[in-house]
């Protein structure tokens, strides 16, 4: 716990905020890791709605998944909107890519979260869909649809000057 | 911004927004290029056969610890054409902070304000508090022959208060101050309310 009382709190604009604890962490590693082997998936991947990546079942540092995530947001993006502009917007949107030789679903979980789940061609297609709408509902449970404003008070960033670091660790990173 | 307690991770989102054509893809083409390729992810680009921005550009970058937590920051450009107006809302959906890229040629004077504002009432239908929102103006295109200067662009924008950079983004100049400036107001107003709350 942070104990700076002292000054009077300075409420500056926080962009929409979602926290991910230890706990939700876990619990969500669980569900989609028995998703993966349920369905079975080749790719569990599941993030917020700006791509950033909350779980992954392959290496998360890998670069191609970030990007992955990036686009899978705006994927979902530009579907919500254009239902929007149809009037057919819907709480429940659940996208299906079939091809061949594997297949994939993008879901909209709630109003923070993106999933995606890739799958070879043989899993049928109306049992994954069903397993992933019910992975859909659990992650909910996880992390409620409302919880994106919630902030685990932290003394980690005190009494830095923020600026300086910054320019430290962009500084590190020019070639 | 998304916080992983457990990987103490902070995932940041910076967009760059601003008129067509005023170098927002040569931002991003530019801190590519330069930045240490184990530190960061493949530009990605959604584009036209022009080479025109159609829906985003994105870009990750891994900054060492900072206090113990790493941040990602996410970088994104908007399209700049009139036609894409809903994408551009998408992608700045969502923004930690935002740098305006304005084109400095007198020409682009009308544009420049018009995005401005723009860019300010989709600021606000998110529930965003402006004046207080990380924000930082780049003027590009200094080697225009009709470039206005960084003093007559502020004046004409309204930004006196904001961190302003002069720039040419193709030789890099202004590119990395500009992006120091706006992590670190996001970083700093994080910082704040972390502290406050
Ligand atoms: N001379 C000069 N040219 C520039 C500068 N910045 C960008 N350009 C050029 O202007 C053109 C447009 O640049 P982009 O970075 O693609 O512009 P943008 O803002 O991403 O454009 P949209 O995606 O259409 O909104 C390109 O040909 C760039 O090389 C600059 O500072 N000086
Ligand atoms: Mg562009």
């Amino acid at each position: 716990m942070n104990s700076h009382t002292n000054g009077k709190p300075e409420f500056d604009y926080i962009p929409s905020r979602l926290t991910i604890s230890q706990t939700q962490d876990r619990v969500i590693a669980e569900a989609l890791g028995k998703l993966k082997k349920q369905a079975p998936a080749k790719l569990v991947l599941l993030a917020d709605r700006n791509g950033q990546t909350i779980f992954s079942s392959e290496d998360s540092q890998d670069t191609r998944l970030v990007e992955l995530a990036a686009l899978l947001a705006g994927d979902l993006a530009a579907s919500e909107e254009m239902a929007r502009l149809m009037d057919s917007h819907e709480e429940q949107l659940l996208i299906l890519r079939e091809g061949q030789n594997q297949h994939s679903y993008l879901a909209r979980v709630g109003d923070n979260l993106v999933l995606f789940v890739q799958l070879a061609g043989e899993v049928p297609l109306g049992w994954s869909r069903l397993i992933v709408q019910e992975a859909v509902q659990e992650i909910l449970e996880i992390v409620p649809a409302g919880s994106n404003q919630q902030v685990e008070p932290d003394s980690s960033m005190n009494g830095q000057n923020v600026q300086e670091s910054v320019n430290e660790a962009l500084d590190s990173l020019w070639k | 911004m998304l916080i992983n307690w457990k990987l103490r991770e902070l995932n940041l989102k910076v967009v760059y927004y601003g008129p067509a054509f005023s170098g927002k893809t040569s931002n991003l083409i530019y801190i590519h290029s330069r930045v240490d390729p184990q530190r960061r992810s493949n530009l990605v680009s959604l584009k036209t056969q022009e080479d025109r921005t159609l829906y985003f550009d994105f870009l990750q970058l891994e900054l060492g610890k900072i206090n113990g937590l790493t941040p990602k920051i996410h970088l994104y450009s908007v399209p700049g054409q009139a036609i894409y107006e809903s994408s551009r809302r998408l992608v700045l959906r969502g923004a930690d902070g935002v740098v305006f890229v304005a084109d400095s040629s007198e020409q682009r004077r009308f544009d420049n304000l018009d995005s401005w504002k723009r860019m300010h009432e989709h600021l606000t239908s998110f529930g965003i508090y402006t004046p207080r929102f990380p924000t930082v103006v780049q003027f590009n295109k200094q080697d225009s022959p009709d470039a206005l200067s960084a003093e007559e662009l502020s004046v004409e924008l309204g930004v006196n208060g904001l961190p302003k950079f002069t720039s040419v983004a193709p030789e890099g100049t202004g590119v990395f101050e500009t992006l120091k400036s706006i992590v670190g107001s996001v970083m700093s107003n994080l910082q704040r309310d972390l502290v406050t709350t």
